[in-house]
């Protein structure tokens, strides 16, 4: 099931005089289950590809869909009387969600607290905790839920920043080059940590990275270069670089 | 890269006589040569025909067939692997000597090159082995692999960084010069 679309979709910003157009006829999809990475270097249209993907932004021309929803549409809705708006959690679409890196505002809350924030607007205090600490545990990081963010590495800020999000089981997961600045092993262990929820939840990831490594677990990694996507050629090279593997040694 | 392609390329990028063309190359090139080298390449470039002396003055410029050939080998592919576009020369002299056809060349060139990058970053993705990539970063055995692995992406995140800032390049100088926008049919 084909759960965001993108169809056509183009942005120019200006750069002083000279426009810049980062994303130029870019049509992608997203199935339910898929973790996609998009892969591009500094300022050249992640972080808006991403901001348009979740309906923040709007696209110079192109359409949005999610879950069947036009987001050009739902933007438009805004403006609306409230009671006629739907329910936006942190300005998203209900069933997306987003890594925030930044943390909770009030940084000497307990992990615990940060997670069930997610909640409160659902269920009540005693449930959303409940909740959060099921959501730590799926996630293995159930050590830390007294932790303060102060407390916490960055690849533990992370996967917090990720259990924040995925609390209220979103259809859509929206990371936006979260594992940058981590160690190799680190990076490992957040990347691990999305793919095996993704497989044990059938959320659907869309996530941007700069470095080659961050896209590698995904299914579909797709490549942002002058603003137009480049596929992978069908079938795939003859000649394909043989890596030494773990089981060969 | 040789001093004959150095001196070609600065010479299309402007006319000169080589004591200043001498200059040239270590302020743009970084290429410190002996003056009897660069005279040894203005001899050669002359009796190749890709210069001329222009008329009453030490001067020389290049000859349309030197255009021609030093286009044509900015364009040949460097090593076996990668695609890969004429390096140095290219980032220095290129852009503000091609004329606009070897833009658009140049920009197909480097679309190829990112085209190869991807197709080979598809080829190292992983995508089994969850329990695996679950303990990675535990212990050595587990994160050699990984870190051989990011050698090589590494290498194809430079291949495709230089791609890509040829096409960026190659887009602004057409864009500036002719005032339309770079279309390039797939």
């Amino acid at each position: 099931m084909t759960l965001l679309a993108l169809s056509d979709v183009s942005k120019s910003y200006w750069r002083g005089r000279r426009e810049v157009r980062v994303l130029d006829g870019i049509s992608l999809e997203v199935e339910a289950g898929q973790c996609v990475a998009v892969r591009a270097g500094k300022r050249e249209g992640k972080t808006s590809l991403l901001r348009i993907a979740a309906g923040l932004e709007s696209p110079d021309a192109g359409a949005v869909f999610f879950e069947g929803r036009d987001l050009a549409a739902a933007a438009a809705r805004r403006w609306w009387p409230r009671a006629a708006r739907p329910v936006r959690v942190e300005g998203l679409e209900p069933g997306m969600g987003w890594v925030r890196r930044a943390g909770p505002s009030n940084k000497s809350t307990s992990m615990l607290r940060y997670v069930a924030w997610a909640l409160m607007d659902d269920y009540n205090d005693r449930e959303a905790m409940r909740r959060a600490s099921a959501v730590l545990g799926e996630l293995g990081v159930e050590d830390l839920a007294r932790a303060t963010w102060r407390e916490l590495s960055d690849s533990e800020r992370i996967l917090m920043a990720i259990a924040h999000a995925v609390a209220r089981r979103p259809a859509l997961l929206l990371a936006d080059d979260v594992t940058d600045g981590l160690g190799v092993d680190e990076r490992e262990t957040v990347l691990a940590v999305l793919r095996l929820r993704v497989e044990q939840s059938g959320m659907a990831v869309l996530m941007t990275a700069e470095s080659v490594p961050a896209t590698l677990r995904a299914h579909k990694i797709i490549t942002l270069s002058d603003g137009k996507l480049v596929k992978p050629s069908v079938p795939p090279p003859a000649e394909v670089i043989q890596l030494p593997r773990r089981d060969s040694a | 890269m040789s001093v004959k392609h150095a001196v070609l390329g600065l010479l299309i990028e402007e006319p000169g006589y080589p004591y200043d063309v001498m200059l040239r190359m270590r302020e743009r090139l970084g290429m410190w040569q002996a003056a009897t080298s660069v005279n040894k390449a203005f001899d050669q470039l002359e009796l190749d025909g890709y210069i001329q002396r222009v008329p009453d003055s030490s001067w020389s410029e290049a000859t349309p067939e030197g255009r021609e050939f030093f286009e044509g080998w900015l364009l040949e592919p460097v090593g076996a692997e990668a695609p890969p576009l004429r390096s140095e020369l290219l980032m220095k002299v290129g852009f503000p000597a091609a004329s606009d056809e070897l833009l658009v060349e140049l920009y197909r060139g480097a679309r190829r090159q990112e085209q190869w990058c991807v197709d080979q970053i598809e080829a190292l993705s992983d995508r089994g082995d969850l329990e695996a990539l679950a303990e990675r970063g535990k212990d050595w055995p587990a994160i050699s692999p990984v870190l051989i692995r990011d050698a090589y992406a590494a290498y194809l995140k430079a291949t495709s960084d230089y791609a890509r800032t040829i096409l960026r390049e190659a887009r602004r100088v057409y864009e500036m010069r002719t005032g339309r926008r770079l279309v390039v049919e797939e």
